[in-house]
């Protein structure tokens, strides 16, 4: 593929384990696109390992969460010059192959996402996770009058003018489902595509049961005031 | 039953509350005189000061108070002025809170960036340096 123009950001946070060999797939199926590994304050060898695969590293002096990293990585890209990027987890549940899915897709839209739920895929999907992402989806659909099936997906493509919303833009807390309504209320377009992922292949999932509680409260009350606030809001 | 409370409080307790309030006061304008404590927000801290000072001087403004918004117990209207301002405080914390991690945040985007950008620079011309010695 011939992208030259393509930044791929991925936001890692202690995930020595696994970021090596995720960038080595990156590079064997997008060999020409620019990688930066956005190193979240890690405590462990991400940032070395990173390195060693020889790849742009931005090392956050501390860590900001992945709303953070991925708007220093949007910025990053801005600053450079890129087109367009795709944002990729670096613990290995997101197929390489399947960046120039939301790459090509990007033609007419500003946002693609890979969804795992567009279309059955087999990604092992608990009942607890698929009623949060049904209540997220309707709450979606209700504020913004659009569907989007998998609003918690990391796995995303940017065009140039999502670039530019989102380095100035990008919600701190749950920035997945939130920068979708804020986009979306900024008439934007998004474009869904049905994307295969894996478990993760390494690495602690960051969602605790008590977390996941405290998300399933929280997320939707942040749709709604997204919702409502007002276009060029400041963002915490 | 009410002759209890509308009599005057006791010199002892306005004594102590006065020293209270005193005692904040000297306090606060302690941590802004050493620099711990903006001026701006002492405002608000002055604010409550100044209205626990008038209640404990004068037993009266209470009673006028309690009248105001019906309370029949006229002690509980200190409680309950005190803890819409200490509401009102804490508010103005978060708000305060969100403004700086926001800014926080933004700071350390950048320092990360230019760090970033530096590190590139340094790199091309240490390229250049070596190409100039040959």
């Amino acid at each position: 593929m011939h992208y030259n123009d393509t930044l791929i950001i991925i936001p890692a946070f202690n995930e020595e384990a696994t970021i090596s060999t995720v960038i080595k797939s990156i590079k064997r199926e997008c060999p020409r696109m620019a990688i930066v590994v956005v190193n979240d304050g890690s405590r462990d060898a991400t940032s070395e390992k990173a390195k060693n695969s020889n790849v742009e590293v931005i090392d956050l002096p501390f860590n900001l969460g992945i709303g953070g990293a991925v708007q220093t990585g949007l910025r990053y890209a801005m600053e450079n010059g890129f087109k367009k990027a795709v944002q990729l987890d670096a613990d290995g549940q997101h197929d390489p192959k399947q960046i120039s899915l939301l790459l090509k897709n990007l033609e007419g839209f500003d946002l693609t996402i890979g969804s795992r739920y567009l279309r059955k895929t087999k990604y092992p999907l608990s009942p607890l996770r698929k009623f949060g992402n049904n209540i997220f989806s309707f709450l979606i659909k209700m504020t913004c009058g659009e569907t989007i099936t998998d609003s918690t997906s990391g796995f995303r493509g940017f065009g140039p003018r999502a670039i530019s919303f989102f380095s100035d833009h990008y919600p701190a807390d749950f920035p997945e489902p939130r920068s979708i309504v804020t986009f979306l209320k900024n008439r934007y377009k998004i474009r869904e595509i049905s994307c295969e992922m894996k478990k993760r292949q390494g690495g602690v999932s960051s969602i605790t049961p008590l977390k996941a509680v405290y998300l399933m409260l929280s997320i939707p009350i942040a749709i709604l005031f997204e919702s409502v606030k007002v276009k060029e809001a400041r963002y915490e | 039953m009410n002759e209890i409370f509308t009599g005057p409080v006791s010199s002892q307790a306005k004594l102590v509350s006065i020293l209270g309030t005193l005692g904040l006061v000297i306090i606060i304008a302690w941590l802004i005189k050493k620099g711990h404590l903006r001026a701006g927000y002492s405002l608000l801290w002055f604010l409550l000061i100044g209205a626990m000072l008038v209640f404990s001087v004068s037993p009266t403004a209470l009673f006028v108070l309690s009248g105001l918004l019906g309370i029949y117990y006229p002690p509980a209207a200190i409680f309950a002025v005190l803890a819409v301002m200490l509401i009102l405080i804490s508010i103005h914390f978060s708000v305060v809170i969100t403004k700086h991690e926001r800014r926080i945040k933004r700071l350390g985007q950048e320092v990360a960036l230019l760090r970033k950008k530096l590190k590139g620079k340094r790199k091309s011309s240490r390229v250049l340096g070596s190409r100039q010695s040959h």
